[in-house]
């Protein structure tokens, strides 16, 4: 245990106490010094999950109605509204076409959806070569063992 | 939010015998073992595990009304929970 007070060692320079100071993080007794209760920062929240194959499939009539309902609800209820990571990595390949990147076999728009869909993630390398400017080159993606195996 | 009612015994599109579970533990529905989920297994591993998230809901998106009726705690649809959650 550091029974030391946090102190100025010297110009730049402050020691701060720790009862982590000369102990061992394999220490049980140590360790429970550190923990505590979990707490809930929004227990009122509730997260939403819109289903992709049964709800986003079928499009507005589906959607529409929901969203309405899920707006109606504003005002009693705090809402983390979400989709699935399938729905997300289309959206990255539609915004990619949208772009005009290019399509086909080692195709990168379809590599980074998957990227979306496995990691729930965009890589933010492979992000930026598709939104920098115009088709970029094949090889320079083919070299990638992630994006073309 | 899906397209049925909730957890069914099998797929409701494809068995008419399948009927609605309305509330179920997630141990009894790993013990189950079902050939069909409307959730993917993982979810219910980490449900076992989550230190925050003691149940989730199943309701049908198509339906309105159903996402209000849940949001109000209303048992509606199918409430998968953890039998024995790590924090109350």
């Amino acid at each position: 245990m550091d029974d030391r007070k946090n102190t100025i060692l010297r110009e730049g320079q402050k020691h701060v106490a720790s009862s982590l100071t000369r102990e061992s993080l394999m220490d049980r007794d140590v360790i429970s010094r550190t923990t505590v209760p979990i707490q809930r920062i929004l227990p009122n929240l509730n997260v939403v999950q819109i289903g992709g194959m049964s709800i986003m499939n079928r499009g507005k009539d589906a959607i529409l109605p929901l969203i309405d309902e899920i707006v109606r609800n504003q005002k009693d209820h705090i809402q983390a509204v979400g989709v699935g990571p399938w729905v997300r990595a289309r959206h990255v390949i539609s915004i990619g076409f949208g772009l005009a990147c290019p399509r086909g076999r080692c195709n990168p728009v379809i590599e980074i959806g998957s990227a979306v869909r496995l990691y729930g993630f965009l890589p933010f390398g492979e992000a930026r070569l598709c939104l920098s400017g115009g088709p970029y080159h094949r090889a320079t993606f083919t070299r990638d063992p992630r994006l073309c195996p | 939010m899906k397209d049925e009612d909730g957890v069914f015994t099998a797929d409701p599109k494809k068995d008419p015998t399948a009927t609605l579970i309305p509330h179920i533990s997630v141990q009894e529905l790993v013990a189950l073992d079902l050939d069909d989920l409307i959730v993917e297994r993982p979810v219910l591993d980490l449900m076992q595990n989550a230190r925050s998230v003691s149940e989730i809901q199943f309701v049908n998106g198509l339906k309105p009304g159903q996402l209000t009726a849940a949001l109000n705690g209303e048992p509606v649809g199918t409430v998968i929970y953890n039998r024995n959650p790590r924090f109350g």
